[in-house]
């Protein structure tokens, strides 16, 4: 067999690294594309007694975040996620103002002015056998 | 790409907004957008997997097309003998910059832009905020990163598609098709600053630049 040359050996050596390179980078690749979700966010929350939240109060929820309101009409929540690109709005006199993009939301979560177009998402709240209220984010 | 995944490995309160307002530019796209937000962030919602994802992009799949693009950049200039250059009979010096000289240039602008960093890094202490952790927000920063600054004036004024990814991709694109578009500039003026051939192209790269850097201003002040 003929003795390969210093440069054929140089030549095979790098391809060999740069193969190798490249198949651990496609690895990385694979392993990157078939990942695991991140677990979704809870779809319910517990908030408590009830009782805790009387008639005429109106809670900011932060760790959801939310608003619970109740009033004669009973219980009402809507999301504080901004519908224009996802911000949480700010509390303000006049409503709710998103520190981002300043979309601003009347008490009732309605746009009142823009770039949202999209009123704040209105949230299902039930009064469970426990009498614990449960909010429903879908 | 490559400044804003750099930015987001902060992972402080100062980069909640961004990177909520960033990613959810994603899912106005038609058609692929929630696909490709799960696909950035690794889940439905900014978290771990979406830190790791940002680390991913920005040490290894950007840093590496940068690179390779730096290596074909330096090549080109070395091989044509400056950024541009009139052809051979036409200028005043016909010598090519040498390899050696181009080389020393190139490091001693390294040397001098390293320095500089160096010393802006000391006497300007990084703006690093209480780390981010799951939804309960301390204190968060409403501001994009600077460059994105004129982006986020941009889209206070409507559609997240339209203003947040369109426009800025489209200006973007504009910029670096100028040179294949606007072909004014004659051979002989090749490699001088600012040639008098090349003035329709210098008025409308300023005029975009006084436009970024005017909706950048208006978003600092407000």
């Amino acid at each position: 067999m003929k003795k390969p040359s210093r440069r054929d050996f140089l030549k095979l050596a790098s391809n060999s690294l740069l193969g190798l390179s490249g198949l651990l980078g496609l690895g990385g690749l694979i392993r990157f594309l078939s990942f695991d979700m991140d677990p979704a966010p809870p779809s319910e929350y517990d908030l408590g007694l009830a009782t805790d939240f009387p008639p005429g109060s109106r809670t900011l929820l932060m760790h959801i975040p939310a608003v619970l309101i109740h009033d004669n009409d009973g219980w009402r929540a809507f999301s504080m996620v901004c519908t224009h690109l996802g911000c949480t709005v700010e509390q303000k006199d006049s409503g709710y103002e998103c520190p981002c993009h300043g979309s601003k939301y009347d008490t009732a979560g309605y746009v009142a002015r823009g770039p949202s177009n999209t009123p704040l998402k209105k949230l299902r709240v039930e009064v469970n056998d426990a009498g614990n209220l449960i909010l429903f984010m879908n | 790409m490559l400044d804003f995944t750099g930015y987001v490995l902060r992972w402080d309160e100062g980069i909640r907004w961004a990177l909520t307002a960033g990613t959810n530019l994603l899912k106005s796209i038609p058609w692929i957008g929630n696909q490709l937000y799960e696909f950035v962030l690794g889940g439905s919602e900014p978290g771990p997997a979406a830190l790791i994802r940002f680390y991913s992009w920005h040490i290894f799949v950007l840093s590496l097309t940068g690179a390779v693009v730096m290596i074909w950049h330096l090549f080109r200039v070395r091989r044509d003998g400056g950024i541009a250059a009139a052809p051979a009979g036409q200028r005043e010096d016909s010598a090519r910059i040498t390899r050696a000289e181009l080389l020393r240039r190139e490091i001693l602008g390294m040397f001098f832009g390293g320095v500089l960093l160096i010393v802006f890094s000391i006497l300007v202490p990084a703006p690093i905020a209480a780390p981010m952790r799951g939804a309960t927000i301390v204190d968060a920063d409403s501001s994009a990163p600077w460059f994105f600054l004129w982006v986020q004036q941009l889209l206070k004024l409507g559609d997240p598609f339209l203003l947040g990814i369109l426009l800025p991709l489209g200006v973007i694109l504009f910029i670096g098709a100028m040179p294949y578009l606007f072909k004014d500039i004659q051979q002989t003026e090749l490699g001088r600053w600012f040639p008098r051939s090349g003035q329709r192209v210098q008025l409308i790269f300023i005029l975009i630049s006084v436009i970024i850097i005017a909706l950048t201003a208006l978003s600092i002040s407000q």
